[in-house]
């Protein structure tokens, strides 16, 4: 019987985001060696016109939905992925990790005592020994395990953003559409949203630039910068543990050690000297630029691009003449 | 009040760090072992709360081999009232159901009204273990909390919930578990005579086999092989580009900023377990 392979499309307004494109394109390769079906979920409050965004890319195309998505709700999520894997049997569930539900797969993985892989990086099955093979960033991104597991029970697995290249062939002749067939009961919320306070427009994970400051920046006030360049850039600023460690910038902002791991395709260091553990939690990164005083500075032996220079100049001068462009 | 703090043992990788391709992926006999600094934050977390509600007791719950007893005890000596720890002279790494499963039922044998665990591990990354536990418990989780306030009169706790945008407050009744992050909760640094107190605190005890049979592990996922590498890119180094601003620029204009969709809601609920 063939497998079934479902990919949980992240959509904002009228968009299905290019990270769904990834998980398709993970999901289709590992269908080939697997011999499964390919299927996305798309929920939301009125989601329907966007499966013609996914024509051509999956099997098929599963909507639903609800006015209760309005919210995001981990206990909301909890149901419908508890009642659709009930009654749909998936045997991988991909999911990014930018998609909201950090909270609620690891739980519905501990619902069905399912197999969990978090912060994934690759996938591929091996048909002969029947066993899937996944790639992961541990100890703080200075190893990388790679695990196998026998496909004996439903796989739930986040992966990380911009590791897989967003494909947008088309590699299925029809995709069909229908409605996901499952029914919330109604739901006595446990945990309930009160308010929220949004602090910034992209995040650390979901930027595709990266503009970071450590040691060099000398403050908060350096710091500003940053947040200049980062907003001229549709970026996200990141910093060092020891920029965190002085107070300068929030320790969500944090790349490496007990902070994020990324992949951005820019990552700007800014007064970063370059420790190891710094540079394990960037290893991700397609394009490195460097500014720093230091031409000796470790972080260049990391660089694409590098400019030897104080900050402060440099900075403001980019500043300009990415404005006069 | 009881709150338990769920606390693991993991290498200090930022001293050193002595890879090995088998598992677990390190020379563990060789390398300094921490309380995971996500847990050191959960345990401030927990003080913190104790400082507002005196009659707090701050339990601390640890699985591990008999040196995770050192972690317990610093715990101690930041300020936890008892410790426990589930002596397993096996190493747990890649065994998160395993983990869950012991973990809830020593926590329902000590009982409590709020379980604390830190945001993730620095070995596995994985973020699972404290959601698994309130899976098991039957109780309401939230993750990702820099900050928690508890009304007792009204069986009510408010978190604040960090997002990828932003920040959520969220309120549930308790019992229930939370997964802590740094924010607020900066850990503070036990002296000398806070250490010295803790080791004749003592650390307790309890055997494996109260909460673990070998026919447990059948109803859990379980991995066929685990190997470990140095990723490629730690290695490889990167010919850079002596440049001028003028040239960063050109490379960066293509992203420089669409107008930003002032209609982009906040993320709600965390995202980037990264």
């Amino acid at each position: 019987m063939k497998r079934n392979i479902w990919v949980v499309a992240h959509h904002q307004i009228t968009e299905i985001k290019p990270v769904t494109f990834e998980l398709l394109d993970m999901a289709n390769r590992l269908a080939e060696q697997i011999d499964a079906n390919v299927n996305t979920l798309l929920l939301g409050t009125s989601v329907a016109s966007l499966s013609s965004q996914l024509i051509g890319l999956c099997d098929h195309v599963y909507i639903f939905e609800d006015p209760l998505l309005e919210e995001y709700h981990y206990e909301t999520y909890q149901q419908i992925f508890i009642k659709m894997a009930e009654k749909y049997r998936p045997d991988i569930l991909l999911v990014s990790s930018i998609l909201r539900g950090t909270d609620c797969f690891p739980r519905l993985a501990a619902h069905f005592n399912a197999h969990y892989v978090a912060g994934c990086l690759d996938l591929s099955y091996d048909p002969s020994t029947k066993l899937l093979t996944y790639h992961k960033a541990v100890y703080e991104g200075r190893a990388i395990l790679e695990g196998t597991f026998k496909l004996d029970r439903m796989a739930v697995i986040m992966t990380r953003p911009h590791v897989f290249t967003p494909s947008k062939e088309k590699r299925h002749k029809e995709t069909k559409v229908s409605i996901l067939e499952i029914s919330l009961s109604p739901i006595e919320f446990l945990t309930r949203r009160v308010s929220s306070i949004k602090t910034v427009h992209i995040s650390l994970g979901e930027a595709l630039v990266v503009v970071a400051g450590g040691r060099g920046m000398q403050g908060a006030g350096g710091f500003k910068l940053l947040w200049e360049l980062a907003r001229r850039l549709h970026g996200a600023v990141g910093a060092t543990k020891a920029a965190v460690d002085a107070g300068w910038c929030e320790h969500r902002f944090q790349i490496g050690q007990t902070g994020s791991l990324i992949s951005p395709e820019i990552y700007i260091a800014c007064g970063i000297s370059g420790s190891i553990h710094h540079l394990a939690g960037i290893q991700g990164a397609k394009t490195v630029i460097a500014i720093n005083e230091d031409p000796n500075a470790p972080i260049f032996k990391r660089s694409d691009y590098g400019i030897v220079g104080n900050v402060f100049e440099v900075i403001p001068e980019l500043i300009q003449e990415i404005d006069s462009l | 009040m009881k709150i338990i703090v769920c606390v693991k043992q993991v290498p200090d990788v930022e001293v050193e760090f002595l890879f090995k391709p088998e598992y677990p992926g390190i020379d563990v006999d060789a390398m300094p072992m921490i309380v995971n600094p996500g847990d050191e934050v959960a345990i401030e977390g927990a003080l913190r709360l104790k400082s507002i509600y005196p009659e707090t007791e701050v339990i601390l719950l640890s699985l591990g081999p008999s040196s995770a007893r050192e972690t317990l005890e610093y715990g101690l000596s930041m300020g936890a009232d008892e410790a426990f720890l589930v002596l397993d002279s096996s190493y747990t790494f890649g065994q998160p159901f395993r983990t869950a499963h012991i973990l809830s039922k020593a926590i329902r044998e000590i009982g409590f009204d709020i379980i604390l665990f830190g945001y993730r591990a620095v070995d596995d990354r994985l973020h699972f273990v404290g959601p698994a536990v309130a899976e098991f418990l039957g109780l309401p989780h939230i993750t990702g909390v820099t900050f928690i306030k508890v009304f007792k009169g009204i069986n009510k706790c408010e978190a604040h919930q960090e997002v990828p945008k932003g920040i959520n407050i969220v309120e549930c009744p308790y019992p229930a578990v939370f997964t802590v992050k740094r924010g607020l909760f900066i850990p503070r640094y036990p002296s000398m005579a806070d250490r010295l107190a803790a080791k004749e605190k003592g650390v307790k005890i309890l055997p494996l086999e109260n909460y673990w049979d070998e026919n447990d592990a059948n109803q859990y996922p379980a991995h066929a092989s685990m190997r470990f590498s140095v990723p490629e890119t730690m290695e490889t180094e990167r010919k850079v580009t002596w440049s001028t601003t003028k040239e960063i620029a050109e490379i960066l204009s293509k992203y420089k900023a669409r107008t930003l969709d002032t209609r982009t809601f906040l993320d709600q609920g965390t995202g980037e377990e990264l």
